[in-house]
C-alpha cells in the first residue's frame, strides 16, 4: 500500500508532530506510515483523509502483489 | 508495556483502576514480606527468600503504579500523551506481535525443557509437561473466546 501522506503534509507545511496530534497517534506511526513500513488501519486512514479533506482512495493507493 | 494493551475506551477510568491495582499489588507484597518475616522458622530457606524477594518486588512495582497512574498522570498534558501512546495502533500492533513471538518461543523452549527434564528428574518432567499443557489449553480457550467476541 502506497500513500501520499508525506507529500500532502509537506504541501501544507504541517509537521509530523502536528499531524500525529491531529489524528491521535504517535509521531513514530506517522514516520513509519510515510516510509511505507506500516499500513494504516481503516480508522486511521479515515482520520487522515478527513484531516486533509480528501477521500481514503486519494491518499492510500492499493497495489496488487 | 503490556498494560498499555488494556487501555481502551475512557482512559481516566482505566487510569484510576490501574492506580487501585497498584495499591492492591503493594498490599499483596507487604503480605508476602510479613509472611516471610513472621514464619521465617517454619518456612524452608528458599521459600522465605522467594516470599521476601517477590514481596519486595511487588511493593516497588505497586508503589510505582499507584504514584504514576494515580498522581503523575493526573496532569492533563502527560495523561493525553500517555493515552495517545497507549492507544497508538502501531504500538499496539508491535506489542501484540511481540507477545505472539514470545509465546511461540516459550512453547518451543518449554518443550526442549520437557525433553531435558525427562532425562534428569521425574517430578520436574511432570511439572514441565503440566505447565506446557496448561499454557496450550489457555491459548486454545483464549483463542475460542476472542473468535466469539470479534
Amino acid at each position: 500500500m502506497k500513500n501520499i501522506v508525506a507529500e500532502l503534509r509537506k504541501e501544507r507545511r504541517i509537521t509530523q508532530e502536528e499531524l500525529a496530534g491531529a489524528v491521535e497517534v504517535s509521531r513514530q506511526t506517522i514516520i513509519s506510515l510515510e516510509n511505507g513500513k506500516y499500513n494504516a488501519s481503516l480508522q486511521l486512514a479515515h482520520k487522515i483523509a478527513r484531516y486533509f479533506g480528501k477521500t481514503i482512495e486519494e491518499i492510500f493507493i492499493f497495489e496488487e502483489d | 508495556m503490556l498494560l498499555k494493551l488494556f487501555v481502551t475506551g475512557n482512559f481516566q477510568k482505566i487510569r484510576r483502576w490501574l492506580a487501585i491495582i497498584g495499591l492492591i499489588l503493594m498490599l499483596l507484597g507487604l503480605s508476602a514480606i510479613t509472611i516471610s518475616a513472621v514464619s521465617s522458622k517454619s518456612l524452608e530457606s528458599y521459600a522465605g527468600g522467594f516470599y521476601m524477594g517477590t514481596g519486595t518486588g511487588l511493593v516497588i512495582a505497586g508503589l510505582y503504579m499507584a504514584v504514576y497512574y494515580g498522581i503523575v498522570l493526573k496532569n492533563p498534558a502527560k495523561s493525553k500523551k500517555y493515552e495517545i501512546d497507549a492507544k497508538d495502533e502501531r504500538n499496539r500492533f508491535i506489542i501484540q506481535r511481540a507477545c505472539c513471538i514470545t509465546f511461540a518461543l516459550t512453547i518451543v523452549f518449554q518443550y526442549i525443557g520437557v525433553l531435558v527434564a525427562g532425562m534428569i528428574h521425574e517430578i520436574a518432567f511432570t511439572v514441565m509437561q503440566v505447565v506446557l499443557a496448561v499454557e496450550v489449553f489457555i491459548f486454545i480457550i483464549t483463542n475460542f473466546i476472542l473468535q466469539r467476541i470479534h
